[in-house]
């Protein structure tokens, strides 16, 4: 399943915010039940921070593990930058 | 009243409502109100993004590391101006600093110089055991990528970060040294050029 992370915003920054993102989603946007791969696109994003990210990305991988969890960067820069931030200190 | 005035000050300070951000809610929606300025004055989306970017991450860190605990007066100033050519940003907050924050993690640290280079290069938080410590890592990341970088000073205590034209994000450590203004909180200026 893929989650457009856009439905959330396209300006996200803050941790608080993050987390209550990953709530929702985790209650509202994945199945409670099955193993497919979940897909977080973030290609429609404008403005991203680690701080949203870690919260968010974070969250799930550690109630539905590393394994399912495919993150989809996208061409934006803040995007990628926090990915490759987050990447090199190996937080998601 | 100018930022840096409004930082410093010992007592009866004001709250200069155009720039002050008591909570961060509103610090948040003045980050997001920047993307619209940036699109008026044509300016790219890759910069415009690591801008706002640096923007959430800096007035965030003013309320997660000193929310319960501000000295006196709480909030953050965030104040900027962007045009068809040029950006600058100012953040400050009237917080505990970097030291005292760092301190909470790293008791061994020997005074603001110290803790400006563990903040800005190690991956460490003074809200451990939470898993933080990025958004200085990712603000010298970005600012790497802005190519019409002038200048950025980030100051606290008596340390001071500052970097000018195109910096080695590697060895962000030599460019740390002593302040020309105290701060006891927080003090960040970041002048950009629109990359054509």
């Amino acid at each position: 399943m893929r989650i457009d992370i856009s439905k959330f915003g396209t300006t996200l920054i803050s941790r608080p915010a993050g987390r209550e993102a990953y709530l929702s989603a985790r209650a509202y946007s994945i199945p409670k039940e099955g193993d497919e791969p979940i897909e977080l696109d973030f290609s429609k994003i404008n403005v991203l921070t680690p701080s949203w990210a870690d919260e968010f990305v974070s969250g799930l991988k550690n109630d539905f593990g590393s394994a399912r969890i495919k993150i989809i960067v996208g061409d934006n820069l803040s995007v990628k930058t926090t990915f490759e931030t987050l990447n090199a200190s190996a937080v998601v | 009243m100018k930022a840096l005035e409004w930082v410093i000050a010992q007592e009866g300070v004001e709250k200069p409502s155009q720039f002050y951000c008591e909570t961060r809610d509103v610090a948040q929606a003045r980050v997001e109100k920047m993307r619209p300025d940036f699109i008026a004055h044509k300016w790219s989306d890759d910069e415009s993004g690591l801008l706002a970017a640096i923007a959430g991450e800096l007035t965030g860190n003013c309320f997660d590391h000193n929310l319960g605990n501000w000295p006196n007066l709480p909030g953050c100033w965030f104040e900027y101006e962007v045009d068809d050519s040029s950006f600058r940003m100012v953040i400050a907050d009237r917080g505990r600093g970097v030291l005292k924050t760092l301190r909470q993690v790293r008791p061994e640290l020997k005074d603001d110089h110290e803790a400006l280079g563990v903040a800005f290069t190690e991956i460490v938080t003074g809200r451990a055991p939470e898993q933080r410590g990025n958004g200085l890592k990712f603000v010298i990341r970005s600012l790497g990528l802005l190519h019409g970088l002038q200048s950025f000073l980030f100051v606290s205590g008596n340390a001071a970060l500052r970097l000018s034209g195109k910096v080695d994000i590697i060895d962000v450590l030599r460019y740390i040294a002593e302040a020309d203004t105290t701060v006891s909180g927080t003090y960040v200026e970041l002048s950009v050029r629109k990359n054509i």
